[in-house]
């Protein structure tokens, strides 16, 4: 027999879309809506104008694959960025993380994953085509690899350098104090600035 | 007996500073037949005795999982659960006892199951295993274990790795590693993948593989010294072993994996690395799984497992619990003694079997007897 809830039918669906964000649970949800409806025109308006908003601008840089709100990113806008050096990534977090370290000033290639056969993830399912029209495009001398150290990111890395360095381009990887089988998003600044400096040629 | 070497001191263990790590009590909830359990243990040995089928394979298991968290018997945890239920769990009063008769007690707790894994040192919540598995340690023997002699590779390699994750912190976890990277390559040669692709696990295979490779050749050549002691111990001189390790690939993996595409392509799965090496177990230079007889390979699957329990001692400086499923009451009488020998150097012993004919003589050498009723 199903219990009614002694919620108003609109908090309840609140709650249920607020318990479907990762690492949520039922007592953080009604947390958070308790906190956004205690004063809804400095909270919970703004931020559903905000979250309204973003969801439909935000897509990915047509370039990189980064989060941007017109056809180009921030970065692959920027003139200031140096296009001869490409860095290749898996994930858009990742991009944010070697940003906060200061240490790169090239251009990012964003592949959306890495490959994976257990997953049904081939290189068709990432972003490896494009990867390949731009460095045609950029001729860059340097593709920089920083990618995490588990088995499938080491088989992704292995996957593209091979490709690459078929088109005579210069790859490296970045340097690994990371523990295995760590993505970069858990490396702190100082670990990915060192892991930069000290990356090797493939 | 009196032969010859009668009151020499031959031990095949060699103590020198190393602890003695026993289990004092086991505390066990829905882990295969067991709904609900308490069991207590003596310092020197222990004899389960109860009829096939009363869960005697199933406490030494527990044991042995609530110390290194794997089973001799199932990779996953899956099967240990019992019927009906979503989780085992298993608490262990553990204790090391140094030379000056120090002693340090250690509480070790698993659950799991359906919801995961969940570790426990001395009631705190642990999240990485090192630690809990540098903790203690176990060698398993089984009535079985002439297996070991003439069966197929796989029982070798199980030996090996079960003695490696013991020695080496870090071991299994590239072992696992090793094993997603070869089911990964696996399934794209079964798939018919692009040669690309397929290559692409070369690398992490090769490194990962070169890691196993290096622990097992470390590994191996103590292996066939302690065994051969055993044996000679055991046999009077007569017999001596030798065991050879045959890694697969070579010291080049990678380019054999490489070289080796064509085939793998054709047979459609990977042919070359650890997961195909060996060792020979030869007896008097001839293969023992072809050339020796029962009691021979026997004696020779007891040196081995002997071996594993040695070569602990020396490295990691704390004798291991030898757990000893249908073992002790099936050796026959030349053998007994001698295998009793080693057995009071000082490690403590669990030993089950269903053979009630060897009650009379744990009375008289006070070993601690625990029947078990269904
Ligand atoms: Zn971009």
């Amino acid at each position: 027999m199903k219990t009614s809830s002694p919620y108003p039918d609109s908090l309840e669906i609140l709650l249920s879309e607020l318990k479907r964000i990762p690492g949520l649970g039922p007592k953080g949800a009604s947390r958070i809506a308790l906190w956004l409806l205690s004063d809804p025109s400095r909270r919970s308006i703004p931020l559903s104008r905000a979250l309204a908003n973003a969801a439909e601008k935000i897509t990915l840089c047509l370039e990189c694959g980064f989060w941007a709100e017109a056809t180009l990113c921030k970065i692959c806008s920027d003139s200031t960025r140096n296009g001869s050096v490409l860095c290749v990534v898996e994930q858009p977090m990742d991009v944010l993380s070697i940003e906060k370290t200061g240490i790169f000033r090239g251009l990012y290639h964003v592949l959306g994953g890495r490959l994976s056969p257990l997953n049904q993830v081939g290189p068709e399912h990432l972003r490896i085509s494009q990867l390949l029209k731009r460095v045609e495009q950029l001729k860059p001398q340097e593709v920089i690899l920083a990618l995490g150290a588990d088995v499938e990111s080491l088989a992704t890395m292995s996957y593209l350098s091979s490709i690459l360095k078929e088109k005579m381009i210069k790859v490296s990887k970045i340097a690994f104090g990371i523990p295995a089988g760590g993505g970069i998003e858990h490396a702190d600044v100082l670990t990915l600035q060192n892991a930069f400096k000290g990356r090797s040629l493939l | 007996m009196g032969d010859k070497r009668e009151g020499e001191s031959f031990r095949v263990f060699c103590y020198g500073g190393a602890k003695r790590f026993e289990v004092r009590r086991l505390g066990i909830r829905s882990f295969r037949c067991y709904r609900e359990g308490e069991f207590e243990f003596g310092a020197g040995l222990n004899l389960v005795v109860g009829r096939n089928g009363v869960g005697k394979t199933s406490l030494l298991e527990a044991v042995c999982m609530v110390l290194r968290l794997q089973s001799p018997r199932s990779a996953k945890p899956g099967p240990c659960v019992a019927w009906g239920e979503r989780n085992f769990c298993l608490e262990g009063d553990f204790v090391e006892i140094g030379e000056g008769g120090w002693e340090r007690g250690v509480r070790l707790a698993v659950e799991n199951g359906e919801d995961g894994r969940r570790l426990w040192i001395d009631g705190d919540c642990v999240r990485d295993s090192d630690r809990y598995l540098s903790l203690g340690r176990v060698v398993w023997f089984s009535g079985e274990d002439r297996e070991l002699v003439r069966g197929s590779g796989t029982m070798r390699r199980r030996y090996l790795d079960f003695l490696c994750s013991q020695l080496f912190p870090g071991y299994l976890k590239v072992l696992r590693d090793y094993e997603r990277a070869l089911r990964s390559r696996n399934y794209l040669l079964r798939m018919g993948a692009r040669r690309a692709e397929v290559e692409a696990f070369d690398e992490p295979l090769a490194g990962l593989g070169k890691r196993l490779q290096e622990c097992r050749q470390w590994v191996m050549p103590k292996v066939k010294e302690r065994a051969d002691e055993v044996v000679r111990w055991l046999t009077d001189g007569v017999e001596n072993v030798e065991v050879n390790y045959l890694p697969s690939g070579g010291s080049e993996l990678l380019k054999r994996l490489r070289e080796n595409y064509e085939e793998d392509q054709l047979l459609r799965m990977t042919t070359l690395g650890p997961h195909r090496d060996d060792f020979a177990v030869l007896i008097n230079g001839r293969s023992a799984g072809d050339y020796a007889s029962e009691g021979q390979q026997r004696t020779l699957s007891l040196g081995l497992r002997f071996a594993q329990a040695a070569i602990l001692i020396e490295v990691c400086k704390q004798s291991p619990i030898l757990l000893m499923d249908d073992v002790i009451a099936e050796l026959d009488g030349e053998r007994t003694e001698r295998v009793l020998r080693i057995l009071l150097e000082g490690s403590q012993v669990i030993a089950a079997t269903a053979r009630e004919g060897i009650l009379d003589m744990a009375g008289k050498m006070g070993w601690k007897v625990m029947r078990l009723k269904g």
